[in-house]
């Protein structure tokens, strides 16, 4: 799926809903892994969560799953040409349908919206992307009337229609007055999406109703359960027997029973995540150039690709989703051994008696830091055979989320492995840029001026041409620097029940971009 | 004694490298170090540790165990929401692993022959040394997947109104599993000490008087071989815990030891200081009720004040 870029996709007019009968098509069973957080907006940091929180919520806007920007609770996508967005960009105004209601029948007015965004930015709320949140709104969310939102900025940003469609609505007749942070409603929560939670049986399922008063429609289904089983396998053996119609994350190592279960399909989506391997700088040779690119012509994408992770990956040489409306990579890195030596030798790191390679007493040796997760460890594995057959040693660390995540923002690492997800905007300087305020994921201080610069013109531009131009050239200069080595851009392969109807991954999906979008359109044979 | 576990505890959970602002900071790229940041302060986690414990110890002891870092609910209530699918799980396999093995373990000290003590000693080996989690995948795949006779997970038919049948179904996979080992390694215990208790005199007495080998075994014999499985009971009790938590994950049950695996991973401090001082509290009452139990077993036994 290509997208076209943000500055185009509008669509002016309400999303149609298709007929298919208009029956009352069942219930769906989800089978996921892992258990949303809570179920607050402005609270939750799991992608399960943003997942199911899409189905009670609605947004000002949404990212469909073809890459356009399309109206949600707003009638239409703020432009220049409907005069939704002042010549100078820091004024957008959303107008409001008028029929939206949360699930307790109080309508939804812009009073809502401007109540979001101020919990959101209150200092007492444990906002997970405050940042994020603050930037959309950074002139503050004003009420015209009843439907009429305007957000102002202090400064013009690239990303906005994205940060919009990102957040549900809270009702503020429901908050007011509350403890965001610890009130019951994080876990019972009343949105004006399709459908309404109505069980929530922790470490089990969340059930959900159909709301027949959703303003796109009556959701054709009855309602959705959502299940999570926290083993892989069982999750597979529950597609097996029929107890599940749509599961997601499906593992390379079971791709092929996946794909021989009998009534359901086996779906592909890209995810806008990438794996690389993060080089601290501060470690020997890791901050040379010569070395980082002979590391990576050393590895073989391809191969790995094909065998270990059984094509759920793509290889990739630059730190852009090939989703995305900005990737646009040089000819590919080739898997070259040879050249990698020759890299090494030019830059003066000759092998020593044991094979590795040395260069003023100091020895190509590292560690590599690890989630253990199985399709990691065997990637890497067969990574460090072919460093090993260019002369340069390194060996596993295995350490769980919350300690590798920490190692590697302490700078505690030699070398890391991991993916990033990015946004639709592809705002990479969260992982790039040499200035540690903006670059929060830049873990080994690593920095090259010349991309930095391109970076820093590229997300401070809100021409579209010239931020895909610049975004290209980033690319064709990357590649000479590897300043982080990209390896794989990630999918996510699901098993569709052939009864299920209507159902579209979307390969933009982030915390507030969802699988999900268009859950009301749905069906599902009996 | 509470007080000096739960500061154990406290020092240990908080030891691990990362707090939850790390797992946030990894699940999410639309988050920022300085978010992160703001989010541990709120917490409280920038405190010192001994003032961070003595906080906690005061909300605990007035009831209030703090509330969770994920959805901001009581950790008292996620905690004990848990803990009914824990007992009818752990309730189940360890009186299941009593009945199989008490019977299994008379009988085997009851067979001579070579051939039979080798079968029963192969089969409990078997039993002991299978890992909890392989054996109930093995399970899924045969009993679930393959002979469609138990659910995939989970303790009921989500949607179906609750029947003593379907919850039954669900209960044997998981039950069976977490007993297996226990039922080997008890059944041998109980083997032992009945074959010891038939070397006393007082049986070879029994014996003498001509009394059947049956109310040999049963009346003279049983009483005096269970009194160290009583003990064994009560001291087992974390191991079976332990079994559980794989258990659990494999067979999506909802119950306590999953909660400490998620909360463990996501490091939810005072939903893991309630989970582990509740199943402290547990295993604490269980050698209390395995000491009085010794007690009713044993009339000898009397625990009395001026004793």
């Amino acid at each position: 799926v290509r997208a076209t870029p943000l500055s185009q996709p509008v669509v002016a007019a309400a999303p149609v809903v298709p007929s298919t009968g208009g029956a009352d098509t069942g219930t769906v069973v989800i089978g996921v892994i892992q258990e949303p957080d809570n179920l607050n907006p402005v609270l939750w940091g799991t992608d399960v969560a943003g997942a199911v929180g899409e189905l009670i919520y609605s947004k000002l806007l949404k990212l469909d799953s073809s890459g356009q920007f399309i109206p949600d609770l707003a009638t239409a996508v703020p432009t220049a040409d409907n005069g939704g967005v002042t010549a100078d960009g820091l004024t957008y105004t959303f107008r409001l349908r008028n029929n939206a209601r949360f699930q307790d029948g109080v309508p939804l007015t812009c009073a809502d919206v401007k109540f979001t965004w101020e919990i959101a930015l209150d200092q007492n709320t444990r906002t997970k992307d405050r940042q994020l949140w603050h930037s959309a709104a950074s002139g503050g969310v004003s009420c015209t009337d009843d439907n009429t939102a305007v957000f102002r900025l202090t400064q013009p940003i690239n990303n906005m229609l994205e940060v919009i469609s990102l957040y549900g609505i809270l009702p503020r007749h429901l908050l007011t007055g509350k403890d965001i942070n610890t009130d019951a409603f994080n876990t019972r929560p009343i949105g004006s999406g399709p459908f309404q939670l109505t069980e929530w049986v922790k470490g089990d399922h969340l059930s959900l109703t159909r709301n027949a008063d959703y303003y796109l429609g009556r959701p054709h289904l009855d309602g959705i359960v959502v299940r999570y089983m926290p083993d892989a396998n069982a999750l597979l053996a529950a597609t097996q027997r029929g107890e599940l119609d749509i599961r997601l994350g499906i593992t390379a190592d079971q791709l092929s029973t996946a794909g021989q279960i009998p009534g359901y399909d086996l779906v592909s989506v890209p995810i806008q995540s990438i794996f690389h391997l993060y080089l601290n700088w501060q470690r020997p040779g890791l901050g040379e150039t010569p070395v980082r690119l002979a590391l990576a012509h050393a590895i073989d994408k391809e191969a790995i690709a094909r065998s270990v992770l059984r094509g759920t990956v793509t290889p990739v040489d630059v730190p852009v989703p090939p989703q995305s409306w900005a990737y646009a990579p040089p000819p590919k890195l080739a898997y070259d051994p040879a050249l990698a030596r020759q890299f090494l030798d030019e830059a003066g790191w000759v092998a020593g008696a044991d094979g590795v390679r040395v260069k003023d007493g100091q020895q190509l040796k590292f560690t590599v830091l690890v989630v253990p997760e199985f399709e990691r460890i065997q990637t890497l594995q067969i990574v460090l055979q072919q460093w090993k057959a260019i002369g340069v040693e390194a060996e596993l660390t295995q350490n769980d989320v919350a300690t590798w995540s920490q190692r590697m923002s302490r700078g505690e690492f030699d070398i890391g492995y991991g993916f990033y997800s990015y946004t639709y905007s592809v705002d990479n300087r969260g992982l790039l840029a040499c200035d540690p305020n903006i670059g929060n994921r830049n873990y080994g201080h690593w920095c090259v001026s010349g991309l930095d610069q391109l970076l820093a013109q590229a997300a401070s531009s809100t021409d579209q041409v010239a931020r895909t131009n610049l975004l290209k050239q980033f690319q064709q200069e990357y590649v000479k620097e590897l300043p982080v080595i990209p390896l794989f851009a990630r999918s996510e392969s699901e098993s569709v029940s052939k009864k299920v109807h209507g159902y579209q991954p979307n390969p933009y999906q982030t915390q507030g971009i969802s699988h999900f979008w268009s859950s009301w359109q749905w069906s599902k044979d009996p | 004694m509470m007080v000096g576990i739960s500061l154990l505890l406290f020092v240990v959970i908080h030891l691990p490298p990362g707090g939850p602002e790390d797992v946030y900071l990894a699940g999410s790229s639309t988050m920022s170090s300085a978010d992160a940041a703001t989010i541990r302060t709120q917490l409280g986690l920038d405190d010192p540790l001994a003032l961070q414990y003595l906080k906690w110890l005061n909300g605990t002891v007035q009831g209030d165990w703090g509330r969770s870092f994920k959805d901001g609910r009581p950790a008292r209530e996620v905690v004990f929401e848990r803990l009914p699918a824990s007992v009818e799980l752990g309730s189940t396999a360890v009186v299941a692993a009593v009945l199989v093995a008490v019977p299994s373990g008379i009988a085997m000290a009851a067979r001579r022959s070579v051939a039979e003590r080798f079968a029963m000693s192969l089969l409990t080996v078997l039993g002991m040394s299978a890992p909890p989690f392989w054996l109930a995948l093995m399970l899924i795949v045969w009993l679930s997947v393959r002979l469609g006779l138990i659910p995939t997970g989970g303790t009921a038919t989500i949607g179906a109104p609750w029947s003593l049948t379907d919850a039954l179904q669900h209960l044997v996979g998981p039950a069976l599993v977490v007993s297996v080992s226990y039922i080997a390694a008890w059944s041998r215990y109980v083997r032992s000490s009945v074959l010891e208790v038939l070397r006393e005199d007082y049986v070879r007495t029994a014996r003498a008087k001509g009394l059947p080998e049956r109310v040999v075994l049963f009346r003279h014999c049983l009483r005096n071989s269970l009194l160290p499985l009583i003990t064994m009971l009560g001291a087992q009790l974390p191991q079976v815990l332990s079994t559980m938590v794989a258990v659990e994950v494999v067979f999506s049950w909802p119950g306590l030891g999953r909660l400490l695996v998620t909360s463990l991973l996501g490091r939810d401090y005072p939903v893991l200081m309630g989970a582990f001082l509740l199943l402290a509290l547990l295993v604490i009452l269980g050698n209390l009720f395995a000491d009085m139990a010794y007690a009713v077993v044993d009339p000898r036994i009397r625990y009395t004040a001026d004793a």
